[in-house]
């Protein structure tokens, strides 16, 4: 049995394109070395060696092409490119946790400094001049009050925890320290690198060959736009080894940072955690506390004298987010859940429509003008067209979702609606028409004609729908998203080309290989899916 | 005794630009109850049409038929109906696409009662194993057998069979007739197959009705089978009137099937004596009776008009 | 004199490790030149398997086949194959299709012999006047006549068919088993065919040979076939030897080979003594649960099940 199940996931490994794997598996089996070897060979060895072929070209082209932004990236600036923006997200996350570090500072300081106002609160307003109303809020902020007394242990507990010296090497850490002490190292080792280069440059400048002599100007040009030719290439290329050198060092200065603030205790950083979950959630009642107060004040004339401690003791308390800007991962996912939801809006749109198509032919003809003339319409003349519309009917004080993601979301499924529609039509049209008899001859009624036999047979079809759709919506949301500026993959890819720095090129073509590698993991998982509800 | 289904002048044909195609054209046909006949003809005679109008499948352009004294109106689980392609759910196990049937014809049992009935007849057509297997894990035999059992797990009136063994090959059809032939003779079924091999119809039923080349198709011939029940392949082979059956057939395929009207003469002029042996059908295939019950409770109002058919 | 195919102990097995399953096993064979060989097997038994051995499309895992005294390697014009799904290139006419084959296998050949000698076996197969029209516009009888003209216009030594008459209906199958029957009496090839049809391997071979059930499918005991050519299938039916080469076939294909079951198991399975609802009746009430009708009659029926 156990076989079985092991020889039914090597299958299954084959249908979603993973049968490179199976032979690994097999050997491991202790199946004949000989032909799994075969295998390994044909299915592993020849797509790494035509990848390795294709990195080589590519290497080899990209030195020969000189832009404006540069010799054109070869793999390996691209690879560097990729390690920056790895250590942008790094980096970006050293400052969040060194916001987080700050503001919980702020909280042990303040909380400590008006513990009183805690302690003593409302003692020194009289209890018989509050109004009924304000006592009644006093009383359920006492809830409050308990919490902050517990949190305030807590935090006492944190700094006890954490002996003197280790808080003082995490506050260190916190202040980038680290970071910033490899920094110099990665200037210093750099340094040379860009002198050599300068001089250079300005050896050229210096050289003969570049000024006209007064016998003959045009040979002189000639030979200095030749030459101007051939050193700007040169110059190029150096200039982008430059370029991965410092990225090389700035990563490893970043990454040592990082491994040194991630190596906290794990006890340490859940307690942390925990404490700044609960002064989040404790911020509001403090602040209600607060604001009770004052309206109590304006109403009594009653001066209560701990209020401007409490109003510091909230202010410490207040969450405020780190403002970091988005890196590419957070793009990354930006994009995946625009796409995610475009694609789900599009499948609840077409499948049900798609199953009234297919079950009656009259309305099959009556959609179909419909679907064959917005089914060739570009994302690009969809988009303004969305972008109006939801402009002006989604209007709300308090949105849910962002307008920017609306519209590509929107886009999106406008797009991808089609294959799902068609191929859901199809299906539940084609359902065998043995099948149809069998339903016939047992008399099942409508409802459970459609339930247990049509979708259930209309599912492979539904499904290799529903996995074109996705493919469609991929493709149409990087389109989309650059022209709504939705952050996200395709704003990316639009901001870098705005830029144009030296690292451009370099950026969109990870860009581009992280969009193909995302399609080609959804395309997967859809196949996948499609697999598990195919019937053979 | 009143024949259990008549099929009174059927007749089908589809209207083309120019006139209508006659398929089937007076067919008339009286069956016993708990008879088996067999409906045999070259392929595009019309013979699976005539079958489908029983199963209520295709509309019936004249005539009627008339089942257990009321006339017919659209497909129901009362007829069995075995198809050529097995036809079952894919998606389904075994189980599940007999259970699908049964749920139908008895839903008002309980879930313990109409499982045990498709347990039963899955058991009896040698699935026992098989049960939770899907059609795409068996083999297009077993899938037929599965098609066998669903057919007779609704307990019906009256059995149809399409060319069931048509898309075996000949050693495994052999098989599945033999099982076929078991499962019909616990309950003797009134059934109507339709056939084109020439050794199945004589292997398994009573009566043989040949049918004219299309279009137009009618009644050509009918050879009563008197081999005694139960049958065995054996014994049939060797009986001494085998071959010749065999070959009355065969040669009306090959030479006789496109000559029409010659159903009544051709009882005259046959190598053997028609007559007794007709007589000797009448005797050796006394009508079973279902339960009493089963004849109480489907004998609903018989249908008096029935001058209209006529 | 000696066989012009020869198998000797010949067992092919497919898959590896658990996967394995033996489809042919100990195969023991010998044609001689000019016979016409029936080998008659349940589907899914090895017949292919067989016949690609016998083409030299495959390689048996045990044993030897021999063809002229020399091991069968490769596929050759020799050997000429014949499939049940006609294998015809379906953008080329019926022509085109012979000559396709016929140029690959006479290129020396001037172009006036190639054309004679294309439609010479056009006309054997009686398909001249169709022999400008693709596949598609043949029916399968047709289709499987232009397969075979082309297998014989290659002028092989051996005839390999392959179920070629499976996809065709009774009428259609007997007219080419006719054909098939007059052709080889006309060139007296050495044929071997592959058939799930008892009666068509007696109408056509000098030998039908059984292949049991498989897996570990193997040769069962040949039977000749010595009735006078050539055969009519109707006259054949009164033939005592003809019945009794039927019922022996029939006989040896039904029982050998069925393995005896490990174990068997017996299982009481229980038939409910419910009547059906009746669905066609008017005014039945779909949603009224009410208890269903029952006879007396309650069935209880012991099976044996293997395991």
């Amino acid at each position: 049995m156990k076989d079985e199940a092991f020889y039914r996931w090597i299958t299954f490994l084959k249908k979603i394109r993973f049968g490179w794997l199976a032979p690994f598996f097999l050997l491991l089996k202790g199946e004949d070395p000989k032909t799994q070897c075969k295998a390994i060979f044909s299915g592993v060895m020849m797509p790494i060696f035509s990848i390795l072929l294709f990195l080589w070209i590519w290497d080899l082209a990209s030195k020969e092409i000189v832009t404006k932004f540069g010799t054109v990236p070869g793999p390996r600036q691209v690879w560097s490119a990729w390690k920056s923006l790895g250590n942008e997200t790094r980096l970006e996350r050293i400052k969040a946790l060194e916001h987080q570090h700050r503001a919980r500072e702020k909280r042990i300081v303040s909380a400590k400094k008006y513990k009183e106002v805690l302690n003593n609160f409302p003692g020194e307003m009289p209890t018989g001049l509050l109004s009924p109303g304000t006592e009644d809020a006093l009383s359920t902020s006492s809830d409050a009050f308990q919490q902050a007394n517990e949190l305030l242990e807590v935090y006492n507990k944190i700094s006890i925890t954490l002996s003197k010296e280790e808080a003082q090497s995490v506050a260190a850490l916190f202040q980038y320290e680290t970071s910033r002490q490899y920094a110099e190292k990665v200037i210093q080792q750099a340094l040379p690198l860009e002198i050599r280069h300068r001089e250079r440059v300005e050896a050229l400048r210096m050289a003969p060959e570049w000024n006209p002599s007064p016998d003959d100007p045009d040979k002189v040009v000639e030979s200095k736009s030749a030459l101007k030719k051939s050193e700007s290439k040169k110059l190029a290329r150096e200039k982008a080894i430059l370029l991965i050198e410092r990225q090389r060092y700035a990563t490893e200065a970043t990454k040592a940072a990082y491994a040194l603030i991630t190596s906290l205790p794990k006890s340490v950083r859940t307690l942390l955690a925990q404490s700044d979950k609960s002064a989040s959630k404790l911020y509001p009642e403090l602040k209600a506390w607060h604001e009770n107060l004052l309206a109590e004040e304006a109403a009594t004339g009653v001066k209560y004298a701990g209020k401007v401690k409490l109003k510091m003791l909230v202010k410490a308390f207040e969450y405020k987010p780190y403002p970091g800007k988005d890196t590419y991962f957070a793009q990354i996912a930006t994009s995946l859940k625009t796409v995610f939801f475009g694609f789900c809006i599009a499948s609840l749109i077409a499948i049900p429509i798609g199953i009234i198509c297919g079950l009656s032919p009259n309305m099959n003809n009556a959609i179909n003008p419909l679907i064959q003339i917005f089914k060739p319409v570009s994302p690009l003349a969809w988009l303004p067209i969305v972008m109006i519309l939801v402009g002006a009917l989604y209007v709300s004080d308090d949105p849910m979702f962002e307008l920017s993601f609306l519209n590509s979301a929107i886009t999106v499924a406008l797009c991808s609606l089609w294959p799902t529609l068609v191929n859901t039509s199809l299906g539940v049209s084609s359902t065998d028409k043995d099948i149809m008899n069998v339903a016939k001859v047992l008399k099942l009624g409508w409802y459970k004609k459609v339930t247990k036999v049509i979708i259930p047979s209309a599912m492979p079809l539904i499904f290799t729908g529903l996995r074109l759709s996705l493919g469609v919506g991929w493709m149409v949301l990087i389109a989309a998203e650059m022209l709504a500026q939705n952050p996200g993959l395709g704003k990316f890819v639009w901001d870098m080309f705005q830029n144009g720095s030296s690292e451009t090129l370099s950026m969109i073509m990870v860009a581009v290989f992280t969009i193909g590698i995302i399609g080609f993991m959804l395309d997967t998982i859809m196949l996948s899916l499609q697999e598990l509800v195919s019937f053979d | 005794m009143n024949p259990f289904c008549i099929l009174s002048q059927l007749t089908k044909s589809y209207p083309t630009p120019k006139g209508d195609a006659v398929i089937v054209k007076d067919f008339n046909l009286k069956i016993k109850k708990g008879e088996f006949v067999t409906l045999i003809g070259h392929s595009g005679c019309g013979k699976s049409t005539v079958l489908s109008m029983l199963a209520g499948l295709n509309p019936i352009t004249s005539g009627g038929i008339i089942l257990a004294g009321k006339e017919l109106s659209g497909p129901g689980p009362d007829r069995g109906v075995v198809f050529q392609s097995p036809s079952l759910l894919p998606w389904l196990s075994a189980l599940d696409n007999v259970l699908l049937g049964v749920n139908q014809a008895f839903y008002t049992a309980s879930r313990l009662e109409r499982k045990q009935i498709a347990e039963y007849y899955l058991a009896i057509v040698g699935l026992a194993n098989a049960m939770h297997k899907k059609p795409a894990e068996l083999s297009q035999g077993m899938c037929q057998r599965v098609g066998i059992a669903r057919a007779f797990a609704l307990s019906p009136r009256m059995l149809l069979l399409d060319e069931p063994f048509g898309m075996l090959d000949a050693l495994t059809r052999f098989e599945l007739q033999e099982i076929l032939l078991r499962l019909w003779s616990k309950n003797q079924i009134t059934a109507l197959m339709v056939t084109h091999d020439v050794d199945e119809a004589l292997f398994l039923s009573d009566r043989i009705v040949m049918m004219t080349n299309g279009p137009e198709a009618e009644v050509g011939d009918i050879l009563p089978v008197h081999f005694e029940r139960p049958r065995d392949r054996a014994g049939i082979l060797a009986h001494p009137d085998y071959y010749d059956m065999r070959e009355y057939l065969i040669t009306y395929l090959s030479d006789r099937s496109h000559i029409k009207g010659q159903y009544k003469a051709s009882v005259e002029n046959q190598g053997f004596d028609f007559a007794a042996l007709k007589d000797q059908d009448e005797k050796c295939n006394p009508l079973v009776m279902e339960g009493k019950h089963i004849a109480e409770r489907r004998n609903r109002p018989v249908l008096e008009d029935t001058t209209k058919l006529n | 004199m000696k066989p012009l195919i020869s198998l000797e102990g010949v067992s092919k097995s497919f898959g590896s490790g658990q996967q394995k399953t033996n489809v042919l096993s100990n195969i023991q064979l010998e044609i001689k030149e000019g016979e016409f060989v029936a080998i008659v097997g349940y589907s899914g038994s090895g017949k292919t398997t067989l016949i690609s051995i016998l083409a030299g499309l495959i390689h048996p895992d045990k044993g030897v086949a021999m063809y002229r005294e020399h091991p069968i390697r490769e596929p050759d014009p020799g050997r000429a194959l014949v499939f049940q799904n006609y294998s015809l290139l379906p953008w080329l006419s019926v022509w085109d299709n012979l000559a396709l084959a016929v140029n690959q296998v006479f290129p020396h050949w001037s172009t006036s012999k190639r054309e004679e000698h294309i439609n010479h076996y056009l006309d054997m197969v009686r398909l001249t006047p169709a022999k400008r029209k693709r596949p598609s516009e043949l029916s399968g009888g047709m289709r499987q006549r232009v397969a075979l003209a082309r297998a014989l216009a290659i002028d092989p030594e051996v005839l390999l068919l392959d179920e070629p008459l499976g996809a065709l209906d009774a009428l259609t199958r007997g007219n080419l088993q006719e054909e098939i029957a007059r052709i080889w009496s006309e060139n007296k090839k050495t044929v071997v065919l592959i058939t799930n049809d008892v009666d068509e391997g007696i109408l056509l071979a000098d030998r039908v040979i059984p292949l049991t059930r498989g897996p570990e499918a193997t040769l069962g005991q040949p039977i000749h076939i010595n009735l006078p050519r050539p055969r009519n299938r109707k006259e054949l039916n009164h033939d005592a030897s003809f019945k009794d080469f039927r019922k022996r076939i029939i006989e040896s294909l039904m029982h050998e080979g069925r393995q005896p079951s490990t174990t068997t198991v017996r299982r009481t399975f229980v038939l409910p003594n419910i009547l059906p609802e009746d669905l066609n009746a008017p005014g039945t009430f779909r949603f009224g649960r009410r208890s269903p009708v029952r006879h007396e009659e309650f069935k209880q029926e012991p099976l044996e099940i293997e395991i």
